[in-house]
């Protein structure tokens, strides 16, 4: 199962926003997701994220991964909860260990907002060429040897995942057993090994063609693209600012609307 | 970009593993592009495998597993690239942890990779690294103090007491010290072998 889903272009109004817009997007959804603690509140946060995801065209089995992986580690989260929570209201024994109905409220909240960070997060980098996020950290000042390093860490994460998969491969066609989890976590030295050592061959090879292509030889580089707000990405940011104005001012004057 | 590397020991000292390791900057491209691959390794090891089977297991108090790789290939990073490229490797993982859900406390890579680099780099230049007792002496302070910002992030994450957070986070430690001591060593004296950091 890939770790992460990447970029893929669709033609969608969201994928056509300046990458300045889907950062902002990002921004207003970790604060809404970080200083609201009302699990309701949190759920349709989530409603939201998901309805971007609709909006832009990216089917939801992009997210299905990821959001499939978190429901175990929500429901330990929950769990924990119900355990570190002792209150007059016992849920639940299981030999010693004793579980409260009074975490429930807080592991629903902690696993809720989780959910918000990590797929308002992974939506924004589905969205996001990483030629315009390079782009994007040039315009805040950032030298280019720098800047195009995060598109690079974008670009090479879909080939060393096949790469570790050739791994596995090779080492399963010599005789090593490494289907399920617990043989993977077993046998993880003879996997990392070869990992490690290809990987940094092939940071060699990249390091040499970059070079070759004059990588780091003057001060400045040109580009063939360039980033610059459009009247849509005016509109949308100035949708957004105002979201969060009211947003400020509400969680201000009524902040037991979302506690 | 010439690149200074004068590490020759005097007569009977041990050579470094590296032949970088008495600088603290690197700012070739090989130094920088390594810097990124070896943190897109990480996430994959981490991220795909191990950081899940720990979240299953603790529900991301702590991390018996994924801090052992954590501190192997963060000290594999600033041992043979120095800095910048051990805090990009340690900041390349901490962004792709955030974006893959790994485990609930991930933004506070952000804070323990940019300090774990630092002490390993330091710590580095006074040791051969040849040695398993040097990774060993290498990695107490690095984890030590690199993963102490995650005993704030747990604390507040998960509602925990203090003394738990700190329980949490010991364990965490001593595991990480233990996975990465032999590690961290095995796969150095590879790399030193094979060349493909020089």
């Amino acid at each position: 199962m890939p770790v992460l889903s990447t970029y893929a272009y669709r033609d969608s109004f969201v994928f056509r926003l300046d990458p300045r817009v889907k950062i902002a997007w990002l921004a207003v959804m970790l604060l809404l997701s970080i200083t609201t603690s009302r699990p309701a509140l949190l759920a349709g946060y989530l409603l939201l994220i998901l309805a971007a995801a609709a909006v832009a065209g990216v089917p939801f089995i992009h997210l299905w991964p990821t959001a499939r992986a978190m429901l175990s580690v929500a429901a330990v989260i929950i769990f924990i909860q119900l355990f570190l929570h002792p209150g007059p209201h016992p849920l639940l024994q299981v030999g010693g260990i004793r579980l409260y109905r009074e975490g429930f409220p807080i592991g629903l909240e902690v696993a809720l907002r989780i959910y918000c960070i990590v797929l308002a997060s992974l939506l924004t980098f589905i969205w996001m060429d990483p030629t315009a996020l390079t782009l994007l950290l040039l315009k805040t000042g950032l030298n280019y040897r720098y800047a195009m390093l995060v598109g690079l860490s974008l670009r090479t994460f879909p080939l060393l995942e096949r790469e570790l998969g050739k791994i596995y491969d090779s080492q399963q066609a010599r005789g090593m057993e490494l289907r399920g989890t617990l043989r993977k976590l077993i046998r993880l030295f003879p996997v990392m090994m070869p990992f490690v050592l290809r990987a940094l061959r092939r940071a060699n090879e990249i390091a040499v063609s970059m070079e070759l292509r004059g990588f780091g030889y003057r001060k400045e580089r040109t580009w063939q693209r360039t980033i610059a707000l459009g009247s849509w990405d005016r509109i949308v940011l100035t949708g957004l600012a105002v979201a969060t104005v009211a947003y400020a001012g509400l969680r201000l004057t009524e902040p037991r609307w979302f506690v | 970009m010439s690149v200074k590397s004068g590490t020759i020991a005097a007569v009977g000292e041990e050579q470094p593993l590296s032949r970088h390791q008495l600088q603290i900057f690197r700012f070739d491209a090989k130094a920088l592009v390594a810097g990124v691959i070896l943190g897109v390794v990480m996430t994959i090891i981490n991220a795909g495998i191990l950081e899940r089977v720990d979240t299953a297991l603790t529900g991301g108090t702590w991390f018996p597993l994924a801090g052992g790789t954590h501190s192997t290939l963060s000290v594999i990073s600033g041992l043979f690239f120095r800095l910048p490229a051990g805090w990009i490797t340690g900041e390349t993982n901490a962004l792709f942890a955030v974006i893959t859900g790994s485990t609930p406390v991930s933004w506070a890579f952000l804070i323990n990779n940019a300090i774990y680099p630092v002490i390993v780099v330091l710590v580095s230049r006074v040791l051969s690294m040849r040695k398993w007792y040097h990774f060993a002496v290498l990695l107490a302070p690095a984890i030590l103090i690199g993963y102490a910002p995650m005993i704030p992030a747990t604390y507040s994450v998960f509602h925990l007491t203090w003394g738990l957070a700190f329980k949490f986070q010991l364990l965490t430690d001593v595991a990480a010290f233990v996975i990465a001591t032999v590690l961290a060593y095995l796969i150095a004296q590879a790399i030193a072998r094979s060349r493909v950091a020089d």
